[in-house]
């Protein structure tokens, strides 16, 4: 599954891959170690936003839509990864031994100069490094912290002077907690196993500021967070996924995700979430929408992502067209070796019961550029 | 005067002068050839230690903006944090080492690194193989036990392959290590040491019981406000310092490199100075023969100033002709340099991990630039060679060159200049030696050799004429050859004073070899009382950097028929700038069973001092370099803080050539928490059997890992073999020299037979048989090696004085006992004169055999 600009020969930035490519080479036999997203898990806060060491993986992400106080956009992202490598470590008397190694990507779009920073973190924990709560979501690797106030409010800090970016936020949840999938358990793959426990707060006020260059901007809008932890997620030839989360002006929330098949066939789990203003959200089917490419964007390595798309969800009679804020939000991240992503701000245009509808968003395009969803395989 | 046209006679003139005189140019052409040998071979083995020393470093270290590193002992891994706290540093990464012994592998050993694959990113210079293929061997890495990465000229060397498991011991901990991957280190990195492995630094503590201890700590940094990171790092260090432990050293990472090319550069500054000494030599026979050749082309020359070539030209023409030889025997001393060097890689590179560092040389590394070096070094000195006697020529007025008559008489030189020259370099002598000494300028060192070489060469013409003046052995071929040396000292003198340049450089090297030798050894016999001595196998190859067993001790004290155990530990660091020995032994053992010869001390026993307070025992060189006497105070640096210690006393010893600080072992273990050992000494009960107790030792300690055992008599051998091994290039370079000077022998008779073809026609004409020339041109050599292997020999012995005295004492600070080598000098002085008289064969043997007509035609 090596790109061409790979060599075979590895380093140790690839080592890492390697790493994150066997994210989920475990089985489903007796004996394995880790457990499974199966069945729908009995979910208690604030216990379940801590982590879930039983399971492999597990990821704290937030994106969000900012404006400045001239009203020029930007978008953010902040993610935690936590990856297994052992249920217990084996090495004795070395405060070096890894259990899990801990990831973290950080992206800042600057809209109206065209500008996308990313920067990311690689940490095995050791010495106190990195650290995630069990209890709470109370979460750290070196001074990057995503920590949960006794407020409900996520108070995120992040920054990377070599990138030249930084963040220092406020998000307080306007929405109750949304369990995506059934009761949280969200399926990737027709297996069994081949799926997540996620839930997400999908409308999040969220005011702070943000670090460019020398410069500390004041901000404020809306955040998307997702708490999503698994064992395996991907089948064998799964290629990766298209995601989407879509805060509507109007108050309301949609969320899609469509996995790839070879041959750029949709996988039946594929699935949604629709989330109203106000009221009991409803789980889309793979059969309940559709998302046609309008457009592309081509990399410099080569690479061609998807950008721009029609969305199309006729069970609620929503029609709209998303397209990016930016061409180039692709995460090139050296530390995890090529793993590269594209994680960008977008906007959202059309309608909803025939009325008009704006609003704005993430997307996420993962498997196009580097293989990075190999790591979500079984 | 057209250049091109200049260039057309010098390729005509020059090029049938060469096939007119094979031999001579040959000759010329190969002393040339062997100078520049010398100087390639001695650049390309120091290139390739300091190479290797820097790759082996660059593979385990990367190219960091800043490192902390302990001296001596280890650092404690809390120290990341403060580091990982700090708001310079963007990365930091730690990395954990020692030397394993590999019993299943005679004589090998591992340098095993334990890293932090997770921050040292941006750092390591090295790849991992094949770890694509099974993406579990990549979790094994950092989650497995005993999990390492070999590099593949060992797992070659070794026949082992992924997924094979080798036993592995250090300091009393055994692991089975198991190689999942193959290091590549990358195309910049070749030359590092095949032995090093690398495995996670969790892999390495746990198994080893490393647990919180690190070697290394590197750190990428952020550049300041003003984009600065040299200010960056001045910063941190301000801010870390307070909080590092003491003996921790942090800094630039060149810092450590730097200094441990230092300490080689004493070193090799010591064979680049020897091989230099070829290259003077070889200068002065290129200066013999270009003024050999100007005079006998006299007429030549004459010709062609006549028809119109100028004066510059002529010196071009000259200057020329002697490059061009140079550029062939420079390349034919490049091909040879390589060679030698190859041959010499093995025994310098025990060397420097005996005394300096460890390094694993495999191959030699070529630098082109050094080479280029080389050959330009050759080409200079000919080209400087023939530039005298060139102008000298060139200054003829051509009249004068076109009238006919005996050449060689016509030739001149400022000989009566050279007497005062010797003594202004005489003086050069005295004053670069007491710059040395007392101007803490060691390196002026080698000039004072220089000076007194070069005062030899100046001299060997009035020597010669002095010995003239001694009446001759009353044989008809011993007069003639008399007078023919005086009116041949313009060319004898030349070979004269190469032969004493080399003379005196084998005789000072010889002297100070042997007089160094048999200090060490009688040093040896009064000091070491051992019985038998016991340390890890690999500390022979690897030096003293794999700790002992410390169950050894405790089965040594159990053995029966053993009285006493005298342990040793031994930790290098550096201490005021300069690198050092830290020692401990028990003093308590050794005052009875061991007494050091205390060369001076503070009133009192300092046994007894050292025993009950902060005092130590400094070996003499140590003093000699810190100036220090006891009484003085040295600031120790240890995990557990600047500790002040007192000299007590100032011992002889020989064991280490950067001075040793001797503590008691209690004491060194209360300062710096380190339990380890290096070696053990046995002493046994009277009546027991060194032998039988060695075996039994040899037994018990069979399961744990490989040990030498040496009885009294071995380690003594082993010391020697190590002293020889470290003076092996030595001996070498001081045979070139000697090979160098004996070609010139026969060079400059070469010469004068040809400058004399007319009068040996004569002689011939006038009844002297065949053998009669023969035997009078042997005489003449005769005379040519006595003057100069006498004024070597003298010469000889004040290098030697240099050398022990000066050189020795601004670099090394031992003491050194004269001893003459007198049959070692018998042999020099014998062979040089035999290596003469072989030398005057081939030219006495061609002129005996001229027929007289042919020579006479000439007139």
């Amino acid at each position: 599954m090596l790109t061409a600009h790979q060599s075979p020969a590895i380093g140790m930035k690839k080592f890492i891959l390697i790493l994150l490519l066997s994210l989920g080479v475990t089985c489903l036999n007796a004996g394995d170690p880790w457990a499974r997203a199966i069945n729908p898990w009995s979910w208690s806060f604030p216990r379940d936003h801590g982590a879930h060491p039983e399971f492999k993986t597990e990821w704290w992400y937030l994106t969000g839509n900012l404006n400045d106080e001239q009203g020029n956009p930007y978008g953010y992202q902040l993610t935690f990864f936590r990856h297994g490598l052992q249920p217990a470590v084996t090495q004795t008397g070395s405060a070096w031994a890894v259990r899990d190694i801990y990831f973290s990507h950080l992206a800042v779009t600057d809209v109206r100069s065209g500008k996308f920073l990313f920067a990311e973190k690689l940490s095995r924990g050791s010495l106190g490094e990195a650290e995630v709560s069990t209890q709470d979501m109370q979460v750290r690797i070196a001074d990057w912290t995503l920590h949960r106030n006794s407020d409900s409010t996520l108070e995120m800090k992040a920054s990377d002077p070599t990138a030249g970016i930084g963040l220092d936020l406020s998000a307080t949840p306007l929405k109750p907690v949304v369990f995506q999938g059934e009761k949280g358990l969200s399926r990737k793959s027709a297996t069994p196993g081949n799926a997540s426990h996620y839930y997400s707060f999908t409308r999040l006020k969220t005011s702070g500021h943000l670090q460019l260059g020398n410069k500390s901007i004041p901000v404020q809008g809306l955040s998307w967070f997702d708490h999503e932890f698994s064992t395996s997620a991907l089948a064998e030839d799964q290629e990766g996924w298209d995601w989407f989360c879509l805060q509507f002006d109007s108050g309301e929330e949609l969320m899609l995700y469509r996995m790839r098949n070879p041959g750029n066939r949709t996988d039946p789990s594929s699935s949604g979430t629709w989330i109203p203003a106000r009221g009991p959200t409803t789980l889309l089917n793979s059969s309940d929408f559709s998302i046609f490419t309008v457009d592309e964007w081509k990399t410099s390595s080569g690479a061609v992502y998807p950008s721009g798309w029609k969305i199309s969800v006729p069970s609620i009679k929503l029609d709209g067209e998303v397209q990016p804020l930016l061409l180039d939000q692709e995460l090139r991240l050296r530390r995890v070796a090529n793993l590269r992503y594209w994680e960008g701000a977008c906007h959202f245009t059309g309608t909803c019961q025939g009325k008009e509808m704006k609003g704005r968003g993430y997307t996420e395009l993962t498997g196009y550029a580097s293989p990075i969803g190999q790591g979500m395989k079984k | 005067m057209n250049w091109f046209l200049t260039l057309r006679i010098f390729l005509a003139h020059g090029g049938r002068d060469f096939l007119r005189h094979k031999t001579l140019s040959l000759l010329n052409l190969t002393a040339l050839a062997v100078g520049v040998a010398a100087i390639v071979a001695i650049q390309t083995v120091n290139e390739t230690a300091l190479r290797s020393f820097r790759a082996s470093l660059d593979l385990v270290a990367g190219r960091p903006d800043f490192t902390v590193e302990g001296q001596g002992f280890r650092l404690p891994e809390k120290l990341i944090t403060l580091l990982r706290q700090d708001p310079a540093v963007r990365e930091v990464t730690p990395t954990v080492q020692l030397v394993a012994s590999l019993p299943a592998y005679r004589g090998e050993f591992l340098h095993l690194i334990g890293v932090d694959p997770f921050s040292n990113g941006e750092l390591v210079t090295y790849r991992l193989e094949d770890a694509l293929r099974t993406p579990t061997d990549a979790i094994a890495f950092v989650s497995e036990p005993n999990t390492i990465a070999l590099t593949r000229p060992l797992a070659d060397r070794l026949h082992l392959k992924p997924g094979d498991t080798i036993r592995a011991i250090s300091g009393g901990h055994e692991a089975n290590l198991r190689i999942r991957f193959l290091l590549e280190p990358s195309p910049d990195l070749i030359g590092a040491d095949d032995h090093l492995a690398i495995a996670d630094i969790a892999t390495v503590q746990s198994s080893f019981g490393l647990g919180g201890q690190i070697d290394r700590i590197e750190a990428l940094l952020l550049p300041d406000a003003s984009g600065n990171i040299t200010s960056a790092r001045t910063q941190l260090l301000s801010r870390l310092t307070p909080h590092l432990p003491s003996h921790a050293r942090a800094g630039p990472p060149e810092r450590r490199g730097n200094e441990i090319e230092k300490m080689l550069g004493a070193f090799q500054l010591n064979l680049t100075a020897l091989s230099l000494i070829a290259l003077v030599v070889g200068m002065f026979l290129v200066t013999n023969t270009v003024a050999a050749n100007v005079v006998r082309r006299r007429a030549e020359l004459g010709l062609l100033r006549a028809l119109g070539l100028d004066r510059r030209s002529v010196i071009f023409l000259l200057v020329g002709e002697s490059l061009l030889l140079a550029i062939v025997g420079s390349t034919l001393g490049i091909f040879l340099g390589l060679h030698v060097a190859r041959a010499l890689l093995q025994s310098v590179s025990s060397t420097i991990t005996s005394h300096y560092v460890l390094l694993s040389m495999r191959d030699i590394i070529v630098s082109p630039w050094s080479l280029a070096g080389a050959g330009l070094a050759g080409l200079l000195a000919a080209g400087l060679a023939a530039w005298w006697p060139a102008r000298e020529a060139s200054l003829v007025p051509p009249v004068d060159a076109l009238q006919s008559g005996n050449a060689a008489d016509r030739a001149s030189s400022p000989r009566s200049l050279a007497p005062l020259a010797a003594v202004i370099l005489f003086f050069f002598t005295l004053f670069f030696s007491a710059t040395a000494l007392y101007g803490h300028i060691p390196r002026t060192g080698f000039l004072a050799a220089l000076s007194i070489l070069l005062a030899a060469a100046f001299l060997a013409p009035t020597v010669g004429r002095l010995l003239a003046r001694f009446p001759s052995l009353p044989f008809p071929s011993a007069i003639l050859a008399r007078s023919a040396f005086v009116r041949g000292l313009h060319r004898h003198g030349m070979a004269a004073a190469a032969l004493s340049v080399a003379v005196a450089m084998a005789i000072g090297v010889t002297i100070m070899v042997h007089s160094f030798r048999a200090t060490v050894d009688q040093w040896i016999g009064e000091n070491i009382k051992a019985d038998l001595f016991i340390a890890p196998s690999t500390n022979i190859i690897a030096g003293a950097l794999e700790p002992l067993d410390p169950e050894a001790e405790t089965l040594a004290l159990a053995t029966p028929g053993v009285r006493a155990v005298g342990s040793y530990r031994e930790v290098r660091l550096f201490l005021n700038g300069l690198p050092a020995k830290l020692a401990a032994c028990k003093l308590d053992i050794l005052r009875i069973y061991n007494p050091l010869t205390f060369l001076y001390s503070l009133p009192g026993d300092p046994y007894e001092l050292c025993l009950k307070g902060d005092f130590a025992i400094v070996s003499e060189n140590f003093a000699r370099r810190r100036q220090l006497k006891p009484g003085d105070t040295i600031s120790l640096p240890t995990p557990t803080g600047l500790r002040p210690l007192q000299v007590a006393a100032v011992f002889r010893d020989y064991t280490s050539e950067s001075g040793l600080l001797l503590l008691d072992r209690s004491a060194y273990q209360r300062l710096t928490g380190d339990l380890g050992l290096t070696s053990l000494a046995i002493h046994l009960e009277p009546g027991s059997s060194a032998q039988a107790v060695g075996d039994v030792m040899r037994e018990k300690l069979r399961p744990r890992g490989e040990f030498l055992i040496y009885s009294q008599a071995g380690l003594r051998e082993e010391a020697l073999r190590i002293f020889d091994r470290s003076f092996a290039v030595t001996a070498l370079l001081r045979t070139l020299a000697i090979a160098v000077a004996a070609l010139g022998v026969t060079l400059s008779l070469t010469a004068l037979g040809v400058e004399r073809t007319r009068e040996i026609g004569i002689l011939r004409a006038t009844g002297a048989s065949r053998g009669q020339i023969l035997r009078t041109i042997m005489a003449e050599s005769a005379y040519l090696g006595v003057t100069g292997i006498s004024l070597g020999l003298v010469t000889g012995f004040a290098v030697a004085l240099i050398l022990m005295q000066v050189i020795n004492r601004a670099f090394f600070g031992w003491t050194i006992d004269w001893h003459t080598p007198y049959p070692s000098l018998f042999l020099i002085v014998v062979g040089m004169m035999f290596a003469c008289l072989l030398a005057s064969l081939p030219p006495a043997w061609r002129a005996s055999r001229l027929p007289p007509a042919d020579a006479l035609r000439s007139e």
